[in-house]
C-alpha cells in the first residue's frame, strides 16, 4: 500500500497518478528537514532536485512515501526505506520515472535486474555526484565483478577507467549496443576498424572483436587471446582453409600479421595483405 | 615524428564558457565547489625503455594538471542553473580526460567531452632491432552534445563527435624475397553528427536518432634507398610508396518504442540501421615502386621467375602473388555500398506475481556490395581478382543473424530467484568476389542452440550467491569453421558478515572443443580444444572512518591445444603439427587507505602479476620442436602521503616502484615514479 502510494506520488512527469496517494498523509519536505538536515541540505544540488517536473514540496516522500506517520512516531518502520526492500520492489520505485529513459526501456528484462541487483546498489539518490554515483568507474563495478577487475591488472590491459564506456548496466545485453551493428562499441574509439571493407574479416563481422581479443586484459600483446599469434589464427585457419605452405611447421611460431597487415579488413586484398 | 605533438587540442572549449558564470551585480552569491590539483612527476627507468613505454604508454616526467573539478549553482534559478567541470591528466599524460556540463536541468543541457589516449609499442627490440613492428599513436575524441527539453514529454538531442588518430607505425613487408621496413602514418578522421528526439504519446515512449558518420583514412606505406633486411641478396628499393585514401559515409537510424500493455506486459521494439541512407565507401590507391629485383635486374626489366618482359614504365616485383610487373604508378578504385537493419524486441510478461517470462528476439541483416577495379600488377589491364574473366571484381558480402531467447524468471521465495532459458541462433553468410571457390564459401550455421540458466540466492542480508551456466552446440560458427561445443559456468559468492566487511569469491570455468576435416583433402584434419578457469578471492574492510583495506588474489589458467595433421598433396608427406599454449597468471592486489583524525592522509598500494607457462610447438617434417617458456613478472608498489591545511590547500607526494622481468631478458626494466601534488579545494 505504501509503495503504491509512492508510485502515485511521484512528480507530474510520471504517468501513474494513483488515487491511493491520498490515502496516507504527507509530511512535506520541511518536516523531513527537521531531523534529516544533513540529507536535505545537499539534496537541492542533486540531479533529482533539478529534474524536469520535480515536485519540490514532496521531494523526500516521492520515493520514501507518505511520511506523516513516521514524522509523528520517529519509527523507521513508518516510512519506506529502499535498502530494506527486495531489489524488485526498490527498483519499481525508481523505474516508475526512469524506465522512460532511453537506456532503461528494457531494464526489467536486463541482466542486472534479473540478477536481483537494485538500482541503489550503484546509485545513491541523495548523492550530488553526476548520475548519483558516489563511486565511479571501474571501482564501482569491481565491488561485484572482482574477477573482471583482476583482468585489468594483467600485463596488458585496456586503458579505460569506466566500464560504462563499453557496457550498459541497464540493458538486456551487457554491451552498450549490438556488437554486430557496425561494431560501434569498439569502433567508438577504434574508428578505423569500423569499415565497411571490401574484404571483411568474417569473424569480426559476425562474432565481433572479442573473437580474437581479451578486451579487459591479457598476458599477451594487443590483448590477444593467444600468443604466439599463429596459435590464435589456427583456431580457424587450419588445414581446412589455408594454403599448404601455411601448415608447414616453420609457420607454427610466426606472426601472421607480419604479412596479413590489414587483418581487420582490407579494401584492396582478399588476403588482407594491404589496407 | 612524435604523435603526441601533431594533433591540436580542442580543450579551449572546456573553459571558454566560464565567464558566463559571473553573477549579476547585487545578486546572491552562487554556490561553487571544486578542486584544482597540480602534479609534478619524475620518472626514472632502467632497462628496456621501449617495454616501459608499451606498458605505461610512454608516461613521462613533467608538470600536469592532475585534476580540476568545478561545480557551480546559482542561488536563484535562471537560464543557467548548474555547471560542472571535470578534468584529469591534462598537459601531456597518456590519458587526458575533460568534460563539462552546463544548463538548466528542466530546459536544456550542453555537454562537452574530450579525451586523449596514447598507445605505444616497439617490437624491434625483441628481434635484434631488425624484423619487428613499431606503433606510436594518439587517439583524440571531442564530443559536443545538446539536449533540449521542449516539454515534459518531448526532448530534442543534438550531437557532434570528432574522432582522430595520428602517429606513425613501422612494419616489415616481404617484397622480392626480402624484408623492408615501411613507415606508415596513422592518420584517420571520423566525424559523427546526430540529431534525435524522445517523446511520449499516451503510454508509448518513442526514441528517434539519426546519425551520419563521415570518415577519411589515409594510408601511406613508404621507404626510400632501402637495401632490405637481407643485405646478402640483390633486392633493393629505391622508392616504394603505397598511397591509399578511403573515405565514406554511413547513415544510422535508430527508432525505439517502449510501452506497457495492460498490467502484465511490457514491450520494447527497436529498429536500427541504414533506414534513411546507405553505407558508402570510396577507395583510391596509387603505387610507386622502383628498385632492383631479387635476380639483380632493375625493376622494369624481365621478371626472373615468370620471364615476363615488363613495359618500359613498369617494374618487376613480387609484391602481389607471383613474380609480376608493376607500373611505376599503379592505381586502384573501389565503390561499395550497403544496407543494414537490426530488429530487436523484448517482451516481459508477468505471468504471476513471482513468475515472469522474458522473450527476446533479434535479427540483423547486412548486405554489402560493390565493385573493385585496379591495375597494380603492371600487365596493362585491370586485375581480375575473382578469376571470373572480367577485369572488374564484383563484391558481395551479405550476412544474417537471428537470435531468439525465451526464459522463465521465477522467484519461489523472497530469497531465491532462478532463470532457465533456451537460446537459438541462426547465422548465414553469402559472399562473392573473394577469389577462388573456397574463399567464396557460403556459411550456414544451421541449428545452433544453447541452454542458459542462472540462480540467485540471498538467504540473509549478509549473504549472496549467484550462478550462471550456459551449454551450447554450434554446428558451424563463424569463429571456427568446425563443429563446436562450448560450456561455461560462473559462480559468485558475496559475504558481508558485519558492517564494513565484504568478502567476495568468484569462479569461472569454460571449455570449447571443435574439430574439422580439410574440405580439399580428407586426409588432412584439424582439432582444437581450449579450457580455462578464473578464480578470485577479495576482502574489503573498512576500519571505521579512518582506514580501509582491499586485498585480492586471482588466478587464471588457460590451456589451448591445437593439432594439425596435414597431408601435403603433391609432396608425398604427411606432417603433424601441434601447438599447446599453457598459461597461468597469478595476481595479488592490495590497497590500504588511512586517514588520521588530523590533516594527514596516507595510502599504500601493491599489485603483482606472475605469468608463466609454456608454448610447445611440434612439427614432424622438419623435426621442429620449439618449447617456448612464458614468464612475465610484474610488481608495482606505491605509497603516498597528503597533508591538508585548514584553508583547503593540500600538499602531498607518492613514490611508486615497479619491476618487470620477462623470459626474454632484453625486455626487463624497473623504475620509480616520484609524484608531488599541490592542490586546493574550495
Amino acid at each position: 500500500m505504501r509503495i503504491r502510494a509512492i508510485l502515485g506520488g511521484l512528480g507530474p512527469w510520471c504517468l501513474v497518478a494513483s488515487l491511493a496517494a491520498a490515502a496516507e498523509p504527507y509530511a512535506g519536505s520541511e518536516k523531513c528537514a527537521e531531523c534529516h538536515a544533513d540529507v536535505t541540505a545537499s539534496f537541492g544540488r542533486t540531479a533529482h532536485a533539478r529534474a524536469p517536473g520535480w515536485d519540490a514540496a514532496r521531494a523526500c516522500e516521492s520515493c520514501h512515501g507518505p511520511g506523516a506517520a513516521h514524522a509523528e512516531s520517529g519509527e523507521p518502520e513508518g516510512i519506506v526505506r529502499l535498502r530494506t526492500l527486495p531489489a524488485d520492489e526498490a527498483n519499481a520505485i525508481c523505474l516508475e520515472c526512469h524506465r522512460r529513459q532511453e537506456n532503461h526501456f528494457s531494464f526489467r528484462a536486463s541482466i542486472h535486474h534479473l540478477a536481483d541487483v537494485a538500482c541503489i546498489s550503484c546509485h545513491n539518490p541523495h548523492s550530488t555526484e553526476e548520475k548519483l554515483l558516489p563511486v565511479r568507474g571501474r571501482e564501482l563495478c569491481a565491488g561485484c565483478h572482482e574477477g573482471i577487475a583482476a583482468q585489468f591488472e594483467l600485463p596488458r590491459r585496456h586503458p579505460l577507467d569506466d566500464c560504462t564506456e563499453c557496457h550498459d548496466p541497464h540493458a538486456t545485453r551487457s554491451l552498450r549496443t549490438d556488437t554486430s551493428l557496425f561494431r560501434e562499441v569498439c569502433t567508438h574509439c577504434h574508428m578505423e576498424k569500423q569499415g565497411p571493407f571490401v574484404f571483411d574479416h568474417d569473424v569480426i563481422m559476425v562474432d565481433g572483436c572479442v573473437s580474437c581479443h581479451e578486451v579487459h586484459g591479457s598476458p599477451n600483446r594487443h590483448l590477444l587471446k593467444h600468443e604466439p599469434q599463429v596459435n590464435l589464427c589456427y583456431q580457424c585457419h587450419s588445414a581446412t582453409v589455408t594454403p599448404g605452405w601455411h601448415s608447414a611447421p616453420r609457420f607454427l611460431n610466426e606472426k601472421c600479421t607480419a604479412c596479413h597487415t590489414a587483418i581487420h579488413g582490407s579494401n584492396t586484398s582478399p588476403f588482407f595483405l594491404e589496407e | 615524428m612524435d604523435a603526441r605533438t601533431t594533433c591540436r587540442s580542442p580543450l579551449w572549449v572546456l573553459w571558454a564558457w566560464l565567464p558566463l558564470l559571473n553573477s549579476p551585480a547585487g545578486a546572491e552569491e552562487p554556490e561553487t565547489r571544486g578542486s584544482v590539483e597540480i602534479v609534478y612527476r619524475s620518472v626514472s627507468v632502467d632497462g628496456s625503455r621501449n617495454k616501459y613505454n608499451e606498458d605505461f604508454d610512454a608516461l613521462e616526467s613533467g608538470l600536469r594538471l592532475g585534476a580540476w573539478t568545478f561545480d557551480w549553482q546559482p542561488a536563484e534559478k535562471g537560464a543557467l542553473d548548474y555547471a560542472r567541470l571535470d578534468a584529469r591528466g591534462l598537459g601531456g599524460d597518456p590519458y587526458e580526460r575533460a568534460s563539462a556540463r552546463l544548463g538548466r536541468k528542466d530546459r536544456y543541457e550542453l555537454r562537452l567531452d574530450y579525451s586523449k589516449q596514447d598507445y605505444f609499442y616497439d617490437l624491434f627490440e625483441l628481434v635484434n632491432n631488425e624484423d619487428g613492428a613499431r606503433w606510436d599513436a594518439v587517439r583524440r575524441t571531442a564530443e559536443l552534445g545538446l539536449d533540449v527539453h521542449v516539454s515534459d514529454r518531448v526532448r530534442l538531442t543534438f550531437g557532434f563527435q570528432e574522432n582522430a588518430r595520428s602517429g606513425t607505425s613501422l612494419f616489415m613487408k616481404d617484397i622480392e624475397r626480402d624484408l623492408f621496413r615501411l613507415e606508415t602514418p596513422l592518420d584517420a578522421l571520423v566525424h559523427r553528427y546526430t540529431v534525435g528526439a524522445d517523446f511520449r504519446v499516451g503510454t508509448v515512449d518513442v526514441l528517434f536518432r539519426q546519425q551520419l558518420r563521415r570518415y577519411d583514412n589515409q594510408f601511406d606505406n613508404m621507404t626510400e634507398g632501402d637495401l632490405g633486411l637481407d643485405t646478402g641478396n640483390a633486392t633493393a628499393l629505391d622508392t616504394y610508396h603505397w598511397s591509399q585514401n578511403d573515405s565514406g559515409a554511413t547513415d544510422l537510424t535508430t527508432l525505439r518504442v517502449h510501452t506497457p500493455i495492460g498490467e502484465r506486459l511490457e514491450l520494447t521494439v527497436s529498429l536500427a540501421g541504414s533506414l534513411v541512407g546507405r553505407e558508402e565507401l570510396e577507395s583510391h590507391i596509387r603505387l610507386t615502386q622502383l628498385g632492383t629485383s631479387f635476380s639483380g635486374s632493375e625493376f622494369g626489366g624481365t621478371c626472373a621467375a615468370s620471364g615476363t618482359p615488363c613495359a618500359s614504365d613498369a617494374t618487376c616485383a613480387a609484391i602481389m602473388a607471383g613474380d609480376v610487373c608493376v607500373p611505376h604508378e599503379g592505381r586502384g578504385a573501389v565503390n561499395l555500398d550497403g544496407d543494414t537493419l537490426l530488429v530487436s524486441s523484448d517482451l516481459q510478461v508477468d505471468v504471476a506475481s513471482n513468475v515472469a517470462v522474458v522473450l527476446q528476439y533479434r535479427s540483423l541483416d547486412r548486405d554489402l556490395g560493390g565493385t573493385l577495379a585496379r591495375d597494380l600488377d603492371g600487365d596493362g589491364a585491370e586485375d581480375d581478382l575473382d578469376g571470373d574473366g572480367n577485369p572488374a571484381t564484383t563484391i558481395r558480402n551479405d550476412y544474417r543473424i537471428r537470435t531468439a531467447t525465451a526464459a522463465v524468471d521465477v522467484r519461489p521465495a523472497k530469497a531465491v530467484r532462478f532463470r532457465v532459458g533456451y537460446r537459438r541462433i541462426e547465422r548465414e553468410l553469402d559472399r562473392d568476389g573473394f577469389g577462388d571457390a573456397q574463399r567464396d564459401l557460403d556459411y550456414d550455421s544451421g541449428d545452433d542452440a544453447a541452454l542458459v540458466a542462472s540462480l540467485h540466492l540471498k538467504p540473509k542480508s549478509w549473504l549472496r550467491f549467484d550462478a550462471d551456466y550456459e551449454d551450447g552446440d554450434v554446428d558451424q560458427p563463424f569463429h571456427a569453421v568446425a563443429p563446436q561445443e562450448s560450456r561455461h559456468l560462473r559462480l559468485r559468492l558475496k559475504l558481508r558478515p558485519k558492517d564494513g566487511t565484504e568478502i567476495g569469491v568468484s569462479f569461472l570455468d569454460f571449455e570449447r572443443d571443435n574439430a574439422a576435416l580439410d574440405i580439399r583433402d580428407p586426409a588432412s584434419l584439424w582439432s582444437g580444444a581450449a579450457d580455462g578457469t578464473t578464480r578470485s578471492l577479495e576482502w574489503r574492510q573498512r576500519f571505521g572512518e579512518p582506514a580501509s583495506l582491499t586485498l585480492r588474489y586471482s588466478r587464471q589458467d588457460f590451456l589451448s591445444d591445437v593439432g594439425i595433421t596435414f597431408d601435403r598433396a603433391g609432396f608425398g608427406a604427411v606432417e603433424d603439427g601441434r601447438s599447446v599454449f599453457d598459461n597461468e597468471n597469478t595476481q595479488f592486489f592490495g590497497q590500504l587507505d588511512f586517514r588520521w583524525g588530523g590533516p594527514w592522509e596516507a595510502y599504500a598500494r601493491y599489485w603483482g602479476v606472475e605469468s608463466e607457462g609454456n608454448n610447445l610447438v611440434l612439427g614432424s617434417v622438419s623435426g621442429l620442436v620449439n618449447d617456448e617458456t612464458i614468464a612475465q613478472d610484474f610488481t608495482h608498489a606505491e605509497a603516498g602521503l597528503v597533508y591538508r591545511f585548514g584553508s583547503g590547500v593540500y600538499v602531498g607526494g607518492s613514490l611508486a616502484d615497479f619491476d618487470y622481468d620477462d623470459a626474454n631478458d632484453r625486455l626487463d626494466y624497473d623504475g620509480r615514479i616520484l609524484t608531488l601534488r599541490f592542490g586546493t579545494t574550495f
